[in-house]
This record gives structure tokens, C-alpha cells and sequence, in this order.
């Protein structure tokens, strides 16, 4: 890789070596190396169709690598054999169009998987001999709590009760966030979080972003806003034909672009 | 929800099998076969199966110890069920003994002759003779009619062969009489379904002489039923279309044919003739 | 007689009538079960042919495939004569269970590709967003994909129960005592001696019984489509 190695002190959280992925005879990644710290805060920019949305879907291994290896906590994560959901409670995944649980409430959205989680331990702890502290009843009520604590923080807690299709777009990609957060995840991947958003809403979901970048949240963001992406971000990726064409600190990346195809690309959208 | 359900499929599953096999070791039972459609021979009354052949087999079931059981479904089925003989172990349905139907199954002593009957609603006209005081239709007069039969009946077989049977075919040899006339046939799956073509899709019908003319007694449209001949050659007198019915038994089965053809011959002719009347009578 | 005075006359024989009823009840158990029996074949054909590929399932998915394209291509008057003439052709096996047999298989393999084209309806972000946060895909398909597809399900379910029960009168053939087969016997030649007026009676009843069911149906629609206002 010709772009400088940006040495970082804390902890490695992903180490992933020579990721390709190719649909059929397509290939869309060539080969991707690339080690995400605790607290980084990653921006992927690139024209459309170079490939991060899919990098980022095969960080969590939403699709299947087709080589390379994901390090995530000691394990290869692109390993088939190896149960991905264990590590996925970690990672924690916000997309394009929300998606949000439509035949579930608000409330129910955030609690959904902590309580599954939760109870599937708490099933295993029991048969393993040692006397349940919780009842399936108490982590319900836990979650709830914790939940109602997350949409008060971002003053959804009117809405709990209601069904995701009363919401704006701006509320939803809110809830859909701290659904995220509700499992501690270590890192948050963000996959064009505000491109499916009216403009006026943009703000609102880019506030939250932020805040949770200020509390160093580990952060994966695929984007189009270039602006948001130089302000939070303290690492920018230039993806381009499936590779890593670029990468270094937002003024490195910005302000003195090297490849020429980040420059042709940052004349377009700046 | 999902528990009930499986549970209700689970009761039908273990029910039905224990149906199955207590009906299966039960071997003090004789199914009978048939069709019940075809008064007074046998008929629905109500839910029940009744009719002449009914009576015949309660009598044979009286004299092995055995219990009945009847069966009902197309006619066509009955041959081929008895000849497998694992559902039924013989058919009563006023069934005409004929060659093919041998080679498949054993037959009963005969118990009625008889013949086939056109039945002509009001307003088709067609030509009849007169023999010796009867008033009889020739084959040739029913040229150019759509004649109405019950699928795999004697009726059936005979006007299938009058209209396709030709001299090249192996199978015949022969011309049919109504072969090139312009005559068509309308297949029905039972008689009553006949009678109410009658005048939409079907000129006459073609049917035994009993069902006739309960048929005709019977139906609000206004109905006559003649007698069928077939006409004499070189001055032969003409002649009914004759058939004989019988009982048919699974091959082999001897003790249930030796049992039939007793109590065939202990009612006799005349007491089978009464049972006839009966029928046809109890229910005008 | 004029057809409405014979309406009439059957209507107020109660021998008439009992037999009607009595081939209501054989009707009406007929579909019950093999509608019970087809919902559970055709949820789990669904589900065999929704899951995805791997070496484990290859043979269920074979198998699936030839039972929904076998039954799908051949007449269900055929598919009952071969249960009853062939494979339970078993010394004094109750027609009626061959009957819910053939039915509920029958209809299986339409309902399996009714509950298959409503789970494929339901937008793949909701699998997606399941996956993500860790639930496996068997939690994700029944809290997440499954209800939503029941809603749109229900609809393609509703009718396939209408047609099969309407089919099931075919059952008179192989000599059961169903609506049908009581509408023939009160029109045989001892009892009104036409078809015309039994058949159309009969004909009100399976109308009486669609029409209570979509009835049904309707309101279950009602009632699931409650919580999401689009």
C-alpha cells in the first residue's frame, strides 16, 4: 500500500488482511487491508458503485468475503464455520433505509435484541447448573428502562409506543441508531446513513452521529457529506475500483489529495 | 395455536390409523362394491344404500356370519376394485357379465336378464315397430340422434360400438349399425344426470330396462321408454338387446361365489322378480 | 311444478334437509382438516424453500420442489382417484381420511407458494437489520419476517381455503356422502328426480359457507392491518 500508515496507540479492534468479494465474475473488492482501532472514527468516500458500501457490508460479514480474513477480537470472522451472530451483537449496523422493524413498536425495536441475547444466556447459565439471578420478566423490564433512557436522549419518548410508519425519515435513522447502541456494541458501521433523508432532516441524524463520535464510539461511516465527514471523522478512506486509493487525516485526504482519481473526485463533490 | 395444530393433525393421524387397523383385522366383513345410482337395483334412501341387490347380499352375509359394508363410487372402479380384491371383495351393481370383464373377475350364477331400453322425452320423434304386441325401437331409428348412455354401462359399451365400431378396426370387424349417420354420443357419469340432459344436450337415452322405467315413472319431465331391438337379417325376427346381470366376486374367493350362488338359487327367479317389484313399487 | 314450488318442497322436507346436512357435516370436515393439514404442509415446504442454500438442505429442497410442481400439474380429481385406488387403497382405511389426505396435500402446494411469495414480499433490510444485530435467521424469520408476511399472506391463504372448499365436492366420485353427493341422491330417480333443484340448493349452501369464511377473512385482514397505517 503506497498511502502512510497512520500509527495509533490504543487497542487494534479489526485487523483485516487482503479482503476480496466478488459477485459471480464480478469482482468488486481486489483486495483491502486495513486495522480499525478502539475510538477510531472512519469515513469511506468514493464515487458511487467503487465498492464501500459493499467493504463495509463485509465488515460484519453481511456478505461473505470471498478471500481474506477479518480479525475482529482475536477471531477470523470470515471464517464460515464460526457462529457470526456472537460477534455481530457486537457490531452494531445502521443503514441506508432504516429499516426498522415494522410489526414492532418503537420500544420494541430498541429491546428486541438485547432481551433475545440476554435471555439466550441466561437460559445457557441456568442449564450450565448456576441459579439464575434474573428472570426473563426482570431483563424485560431492565431493557425497557435502558430503552426508554435511549429515546429520551433523543427526545423520542413520546413515540415509544408507536409503529415505525409514523415516523419521519429523520426519526427513524434516530431510533434505528440507538437500536444499535442498546447492545453496547463496540463499533458502530454506518452504511449511507443520510442519503435515503428529506435535507431538512440530515441534521438531526449527523447531531447524533457526532455526539456519539465526541464520546468515542468506534465509528465505520459510509458517506456522501464530505463536510460531516471532515468534522468527525479523524481517519478518511478513498475507496475507488475496490481498493484503498487513499487514506490519512481529513486535511491530508481533503486538502492535499495525491491520486489523482481523489482529486477528479473531491472536484466533483466539494 | 401452533400447539393445537399439531395437535389436531397428530389426533387425525393416530385416529385414522387406528380406524384403519381395527378395520383391518376385522375379517368378519364382506365389502361390497357399487354404484348407487342404478334403482331398483340399488339407490340411496336417505343416507342408506338400499335396493334389490342389497337385500341379495344381506342374505348371503346372513348365511357366512359376516357383516356387509357397501361401498359406493363410479361405476367404472368397481371391476378393477374387485379384481385387487384388497378393497372390496366383490361388486353388486347390476353388472352385466361380458367377456372382457371375466378375464378380470368371478362371476355369480345370473340373477335378471335383462335389456336395453331407449328412453324418448316428448317431442323427439322416433320411429317403432310393433312385434307380437310390443312396441320396440330398432337401432337404425336412433340415426342421426344425440344419445345419452351412462359412462362404462352396458349402454355405454353397446352405442360406443353401433357408432365408432367400422370393419377395419381389429377390434369389431364389422360396421357399426349407426357407424356414418351423423350420430353422437353424450357420455354422462349416471343416469339421473341423463335424464336431465335430455332436451339440453341429449335427444334419447340408453339405459337398462329396470332404471328406464323407474326413470321415466319417476322424473317430472314427460317421459316414454321402448324396449331396444336389434333388426332380424335376412327375415329373422328382430330382437332385444339382451344381457344378463350377475354378482362379481374377487378370483378365487370361492367360499363368498359358492355362498352367492346359493342363496341366488334359494330366492329363485320369482322371488328375485318380487324384490324387483318392490322396489319399483315402495317408492312410485 | 314450477322450480321455485320445488324449491320449496325440498326445502321443507326435513328428510331432505337432514340429508343435506348430514353431507353439510362431511363437506365441512373434509375442509377443515385438510385446510389444517395443507397450512402446515405448505409452512413448512415454504420454509425448506425460503432457507438458504446449503448441502444439508439440498435434498428437502429437491424434494419440495418435485411435491409443489407434481401436485401444482395434475388435476386433484386424479390426484384423490390415485389415494384412493392406489396408495391407500388399504382394506377398510376410512375414506374420509384419504379424503383430508389428498385434499390437505393438495392444498399444500399452493399455500406453500402463497406463504413463499409473502415471505420473499417482505423487504430484505428486515432480514438484514435482524442479522446485524445478532439475532440468527431462524429468530429473525419467525419475530421479524414471518409476521409481517402473514399479513400479506392472507389474502392468497383465503382463497386457496375457498377453492378447496369447493373442491372437495368432487369427493362424491369416489362415493362419499358430501353436500354434493346428498344434492345428487335427493335428485335421483326415487326421490325429486332431477338434478336441477338439489344442485342449485346445494349450490346456496357452498355459497352460504364462502361467503361466511371470506367474511372471516376479511376481518382477520382487518385486524392485522390495525397496527400499521401507511
Amino acid at each position: 500500500m503506497e498511502s502512510k500508515k497512520i500509527e495509533s496507540t490504543s487497542e487494534v479492534l479489526f485487523s483485516i488482511k487482503d479482503l476480496h468479494k466478488s459477485f459471480g465474475n464480478h469482482e468488486v473488492l481486489g483486495g483491502i487491508d486495513l486495522d480499525i482501532h478502539n475510538g477510531d472514527q472512519i469515513a469511506i468516500i468514493g464515487p458511487s458503485g467503487c465498492g464501500k458500501s459493499t467493504f463495509l457490508r463485509c465488515i460484519n460479514c453481511m456478505e461473505d468475503p470471498t478471500s481474506g480474513s477479518i480479525i475482529f477480537e482475536g477471531v477470523d470472522i470470515a471464517d464460515t464455520s464460526i457462529d457470526i451472530n456472537v460477534h455481530r451483537e457486537n457490531i452494531g449496523m445502521v443503514f441506508q433505509q432504516f429499516n426498522l422493524f415494522n410489526n414492532k413498536t418503537v420500544i420494541e425495536n430498541i429491546m428486541l435484541a438485547p432481551v433475545y441475547v440476554r435471555t439466550k444466556k441466561l437460559r445457557r447459565s441456568s442449564k450450565s447448573g448456576d441459579a439464575p439471578k434474573l428472570t426473563k420478566a426482570d431483563i424485560k423490564k431492565e431493557e425497557r428502562e435502558r430503552a426508554m433512557a435511549l429515546l429520551r436522549r433523543i427526545g423520542l419518548e413520546d413515540k415509544a409506543d408507536v409503529y415505525p410508519s409514523t415516523l419521519s425519515g429523520g426519526q427513524k435513522q434516530r431510533v434505528a441508531i440507538v437500536r444499535a447502541l442498546a447492545m453496547n456494541p463496540k463499533v458502530i458501521l454506518f452504511d449511507e446513513p443520510t442519503s435515503a433523508l428529506d435535507p431538512e432532516m440530515v441534521g438531526e441524524v449527523l447531531d447524533l452521529m457526532k455526539e456519539l463520535a465526541k464520546e468515542g464510539m468506534t465509528m465505520v461511516i459510509v458517506t456522501h457529506e464530505m463536510g460531516f465527514a471532515r468534522e468527525v471523522a479523524d481517519r478518511i478512506l478513498f475507496i475507488d475500483e475496490g481498493k484503498i486509493k487513499e487514506q490519512g487525516t481529513p486535511e491530508d485526504v481533503f486538502d492535499h489529495p495525491k491520486d489523482p482519481r481523489l482529486q477528479e473526485f473531491l472536484s466533483k463533490v466539494l | 395455536m401452533k400447539k393445537i395444530v399439531s395437535l389436531i393433525l397428530a389426533l387425525t393421524m393416530v385416529l385414522g390409523v387406528a380406524f384403519a387397523l381395527s378395520s383391518c383385522a376385522d375379517t368378519e366383513e364382506i365389502i361390497v362394491r357399487t354404484n348407487a345410482y342404478f334403482p331398483p337395483f340399488e339407490y340411496y334412501d336417505g343416507t342408506e344404500i338400499v335396493g334389490v341387490d342389497v337385500d341379495i347380499m344381506e342374505l348371503v352375509g346372513k348365511k357366512l356370519g359376516k357383516k356387509i359394508t357397501w361401498k359406493d363410487g363410479d361405476f367404472g372402479t368397481i371391476i378393477d376394485n374387485v379384481a385387487d380384491g384388497t378393497m372390496a371383495d366383490c361388486g353388486a351393481a347390476g353388472i352385466t357379465i361380458t367377456e372382457a370383464r371375466k378375464e378380470k373377475v368371478a362371476f355369480s350364477n345370473p340373477y335378471y336378464t335383462s335389456i336395453q331400453y331407449v328412453i324418448v322425452p316428448d317431442g323427439v320423434s322416433v320411429a317403432t315397430k310393433t312385434a307380437g304386441g310390443v312396441e320396440y325401437i330398432v337401432w337404425e331409428a336412433l340415426a342421426g340422434k344425440k344419445i345419452a348412455t351412462q359412462i362404462d354401462t352396458t349402454g355405454w359399451i353397446y352405442t360406443d360400438g353401433e357408432i365408432n365400431a367400422t370393419e377395419e378396426d381389429e377390434d369389431y370387424g364389422y360396421n357399426g349399425v349407426l357407424y356414418g349417420t351423423g350420430t353422437s354420443h353424450v357420455e354422462m357419469p349416471d343416469a339421473q344426470a341423463a335424464v336431465d340432459a335430455l332436451g339440453v344436450t341429449a335427444d334419447v337415452i340408453i339405459i337398462d330396462e329396470l332404471p328406464s322405467k323407474y326413470l321415466v315413472e319417476n322424473s317430472s319431465k314427460s317421459l316414454k321408454c321402448y324396449p331396444l331391438y336389434y333388426s332380424g337379417s335376412d327375415g329373422e325376427a328382430d330382437a332385444p338387446v339382451e344381457e344378463q346381470y350377475a354378482i362379481c366376486v374377487t378370483k378365487g374367493n370361492d367360499e363368498l361365489l359358492t355362498a352367492i350362488n346359493e342363496v341366488l338359487a334359494e330366492l329363485g327367479e320369482a322371488k328375485i322378480q318380487e324384490m324387483v317389484m318392490n322396489h319399483m313399487g315402495l317408492n312410485k | 311444478m314450477t322450480f321455485f314450488a320445488e324449491i320449496w318442497e325440498l326445502l321443507s322436507s326435513a328428510k331432505y334437509m337432514s340429508m343435506l346436512f348430514t353431507g353439510l357435516g362431511t363437506t365441512l370436515v373434509v375442509s377443515l382438516f385438510s385446510a389444517i393439514l395443507g397450512l402446515f404442509l405448505g409452512t413448512l415446504v415454504a420454509l425448506v424453500a425460503i432457507c438458504p442454500d446449503s448441502p444439508l438442505m439440498k435434498l428437502p429442497k429437491i424434494i419440495c420442489k418435485v411435491y409443489v410442481t407434481v401436485i401444482r400439474g395434475t388435476p386433484m380429481a386424479l390426484q384423490l382417484f390415485i389415494m384412493m385406488y392406489a396408495i391407500f387403497a388399504i382394506r377398510g382405511f376410512p375414506q374420509e381420511i384419504t379424503a383430508i389426505i389428498a385434499f390437505g396435500i393438495n392444498s399444500g402446494a399452493y399455500v406453500s407458494e402463497s406463504i413463499r411469495g409473502g415471505i420473499l414480499s417482505v423487504d430484505i433490510g428486515q432480514t438484514e437489520a435482524g442479522r446485524a444485530l445478532g439475532l440468527p435467521y431462524g429468530v429473525t424469520l419467525m419475530k421479524i419476517v414471518i409476521p409481517q408476511a402473514v399479513k400479506n399472506v392472507i389474502p392468497a391463504i383465503g382463497n386457496e381455503l375457498i377453492a378447496l372448499i369447493k373442491e372437495t365436492s368432487i369427493v362424491s366420485m369416489i362415493g362419499m356422502y358430501d353436500l354434493t353427493q346428498a344434492a345428487k341422491v335427493i335428485g335421483a330417480g326415487n326421490n325429486m328426480a332431477s338434478y336441477i333443484v338439489p344442485m342449485s340448493v346445494a349450490a346456496c349452501f357452498y355459497l352460504a359457507i364462502v361467503y361466511t369464511l371470506s367474511f372471516g377473512i376479511k376481518g382477520i385482514e382487518k385486524r392485522l392491518r390495525a397496527g400499521d397505517r401507511r
